[in-house]
């Protein structure tokens, strides 16, 4: 019996209790006793027995009672007299009460009117119109109504917040407030002391403080007023929103720096921007990149000789724009720390929910990265660390019985390794099991039967699109979300994911994520006449195409020859409708690494270079282009396509309906050999 | 933490005890007022979560009698009640409650009261 069930039956036990009290106490009025405990005692039946309704849900039950109820609360006010007649609808309305409450307690349906004339003698006797009866109203409405704010952009909420002496003495502390409105957003908050004593003449249970939180939410004002609920009437509360985007002024402020607030005054170590100035300043600053990158291109042996010094302040300007490019993207980045903070919550919440006990332990919570990035990254975060909690951890018992400490524990760490951010979710669970992804993975045709893999190659099989472990969709680790959109998320971050296991110890899932989303490195190719930009990420290798790597494969075109594997060969000029050049005789071949980690060959005709370049954004300046995930402008000026090799790939139709890693398997079976 | 529930009805008892210790709290409880000053004399609590409505000693009367005591200042109160109207909040206001919970209690909506008046 679980604990709903065990609820029920001890409501309708004490159901039972309280509707023969109801009786008795009606008897006795009945016969003539008017004594006023027996009213309360009445009363106090129907009200428990609302409560109770009310915890499980049964509306019709509720409903009905709450037409008794009131009508007991005048009585017991005087503000009605209890007449004869209105007793005996009373008396008539507790039997059906009982009849009310057995159908709920065996799951029995009633015809529709079944309690309407009771409930509706009663009300007329109680001389309650039908409005205030609100019997129909109430039997169709949700019996816990929560306060929900519409979702919508982040708004600005100033609070004045000025407590009376009366907040502290009900228990009502400040910083409980403070720690409320953290959970709902960025706060800075100030506090004024103008109006603090001398030491000697304070009273420690007076309030002397006035506080103003600004507060950056996406809630709306009636969950920011929530906070306040309690302490609304005793203290000067003023709640203002206003659209980040209309604050043209930057407002200096204190920076919140952990729970003790700095005062207004003293404090300016921060200064607020809007978001959309700093893109502003990215945006340019890119552009003077590639303005500089365009002035070096014209600098030759010729030039050295002739302008020396021109040449010499080049350089210096060169590294200059760089650092200067460097510092302006660290405006944008924030500390992992904003996103880290929420996890323990979260596994505390699961620990709750699934009975297992887990510790989490954080490292590296000051890295940081673009915010951008960051907001991207909260989903993938707490769905793994859900995924930890829910099928990585252990039951406490299973643990003891693996001579594990009884609690788990979760690590979460961030670690900046040159230009890219790592960071990594490891817990000590009972790890990937092994045997269950490769059965699941041949039952989803995502690999042949037969198909030799690797513990690594396995275990990765987890993020390919389709595969999800949970043999049941888990109320905790989210409804069919599964490591697939974690790691498609990640990508579209320019990111990657992979995972280690130990069966038996426990897993780490590694995100490799660039710092910032604003530039990237990437490899300039050209193709015929056009040039394209390839995110270095996403390459493995690049070959020269020889015939005796290249076959042709009925229905499926070219496919070429790659570490004894084979991958689907495209070419860029047959994509786009590039016409070809006859003096090019020599192609390439670049292998890249698409979303669901298969390779595709891409062949181009040209190696340029590789280079960091400024991400443009087509969809913004022009359309959305198929297969292309925005433009750069390269030093010579010229405009290059980004190439989104997943998107090329579906251009193409050549998606490998059973590859793992690689189109290994695939080949494999139709056993063809070069 | 340690939390003293006061219900007169064993369901909500029931209810608030599974509710809270599966949160981690240690719960103590009470089947009315006079109870619940008893058991708080014996027990050190973090919180109170009263009833209104109990026979022996209702939940004003009870939360008077601690707010009397200058030991349990500091100490936050909750009403638990059907009837959380400002007539009603205003008498819990006036004999010190810190704050209210409607019933029926939705089990999130309880632990997040908790948690906002609780360190």
């Amino acid at each position: 019996m679980d604990d709903i069930e065990l609820f029920k039956k001890t409501f309708f036990q004490e159901c039972a209790d309280l509707l023969g009290s109801l009786e008795a106490q009606l008897g006795s009025l009945q016969s003539g006793d008017r004594d006023p405990e027996l009213v309360h005692e009445s009363f106090r039946a129907i009200h428990s027995i609302k409560g109770g309704a009310g915890a499980f849900g049964f509306r019709r039950l509720i409903a009905y009672v709450h037409v008794m109820e009131t009508v007991f609360d005048l009585i017991r006010s005087d503000k009605l007299e209890l007449s004869d007649e209105l007793l005996n609808s009373a008396v008539r309305a507790s039997d059906v009460l009982a009849d009310l409450v057995h159908a709920a307690e065996v799951g029995q349906d009633l015809e529709a009117n079944f309690e309407s004339a009771a409930a509706n003698d009663l009300a007329q006797a109680a001389g309650l119109d039908r409005d205030q009866s609100l019997f129909d109203t109430l039997a169709s409405q949700s019996s816990t109504a929560t306060m929900s704010a519409p979702p919508g952009a982040k708004r600005r909420c100033t609070i004045e917040f000025q407590p009376k002496y009366d907040m502290l003495r009900r228990a009502n502390e400040p910083i409980l407030i403070v720690r409320q409105l953290k959970e709902l957003g960025d706060v800075k908050t100030m506090v004024d002391t103008s109006a603090l004593p001398a030491l000697d003449a304070i009273d420690a249970t007076d309030a002397y403080l006035a506080w103003t939180f600004e507060l950056e939410t996406d809630a709306g004002i009636d969950v920011v007023r929530e906070a306040f609920e309690f302490v609304e009437d005793d203290c000067h509360l003023s709640i203002t929103f206003e659209d980040i985007a209309d604050a043209a002024e930057p407002v200096l402020a204190a920076s919140a720096g952990g729970e003790t607030p700095a005062p207004r005054a003293i404090s300016t170590a921060s200064i607020r921007v809007e978001l959309e100035r700093v893109d502003r300043l990215v945006n340019l600053v890119g552009e003077i990149a590639i303005g500089q990158a365009m002035v070096s291109q014209q600098i030759d042996d010729e030039l050295v000789k002739t302008h020396p010094r021109l040449v010499q302040e080049l350089t210096a300007l060169l590294a200059h724009t760089h650092n200067l490019q460097e510092s302006v993207m660290a405006i944008r980045a924030q500390p992992v720390k904003s996103i880290f903070a929420r996890m323990p919550r979260i596994v505390r919440e699961l620990s709750d929910q699934t009975g297992k006990a887990v510790r989490i332990e954080m490292a590296g919570e000051n890295t940081e990265i673009d915010k951008t990035v960051i907001e991207q990254l909260l989903d993938p975060l707490t769905h793994m660390i859900r995924n930890a909690v829910d099928h990585g951890i252990e039951a406490p018992q299973d643990r003891l019985a693996a001579g594990k400490p009884e609690e788990g524990l979760i690590r979460l760490r961030a670690e900046q390794r040159g230009s890219r951010i790592v960071v990594e979710i490891t817990d000590d669970g009972r790890g990937i099991d092994r045997e269950r992804v490769r059965r699941k993975a041949i039952d989803k045709k995502l690999i042949a039967a037969d198909a030799h893999l690797s513990d690594e190659e396995i275990d990765n099989l987890i993020f390919l699109p389709g595969f999800s472990t949970a043999d049941s969709i888990s109320d905790i680790s989210g409804r069919g979300v599964g490591m697939d959109v974690v790691n498609k998320n990640i990508r579209k971050l320019g990111g990657r994911v992979s995972i280690r296991s130990v069966p038996g110890r426990g897993s780490s899932v590694m995100l490799t994520l660039p710092l910032t989303l604003a530039v990237l490195d990437g490899m300039v190719v050209r193709s015929g006449d056009e040039t394209f930009v390839i995110p270095l990420t996403n390459i493995i290798e690049s070959l020269l195409l020889r015939d005796d790597l290249v076959n042709d494969v009925a229905g499926s075109g070219k496919v070429l020859k790659f570490r004894n594997e084979y991958l689907a060969l495209i070419d860029l000029k047959q994509t786009f409708n590039i016409p070809a050049q006859q003096d090019m005789p020599n192609e390439l071949a670049i292998v890249v690494e698409v979303e669901d980690g298969s390779l595709v060959g891409l062949v181009v005709d040209e190696i340029q270079g590789q280079q960091q370049v400024v991400i443009k954004s087509l969809e913004e300046n022009f359309d959305v282009i198929p297969g292309i995930a925005g433009a750069t402008i390269l030093g010579d000026g010229e405009v290059a396509l980004i190439l989104d090799a997943t998107a090329v790939r579906e251009l193409n139709g050549r998606r490998p309906a059973n590859s793992a890693n690689t189109g290994k398997a695939t080949m494999e079976n139709q056993e063809i050999h070069p | 933490m340690r939390i003293l529930t006061v219900d007169d009805s064993p369901t909500v008892s029931q209810m608030l005890k599974a509710t809270l210790v599966a949160a981690g709290y240690d719960v103590v409880q009470a089947e009315n007022g006079q109870e619940g000053l008893k058991v708080l004399k014996k027990n050190e609590v973090d919180l109170i979560i009263s009833d209104v409505n109990m026979q022996k000693m209702g939940g004003f009367e009870f939360v008077t009698q601690v707010r009397e005591d200058p030991d349990y200042m500091g100490l936050p109160i909750l009403f638990l009640t059907t009837e959380a109207s400002d007539d009603f909040k205003q008498i819990g206001r006036d004999i010190g409650a810190t704050g209210w919970l409607e019933k029926p209690f939705d089990p999130d909506e309880l632990l997040k009261v908790v948690r906002r008046v609780t360190h």
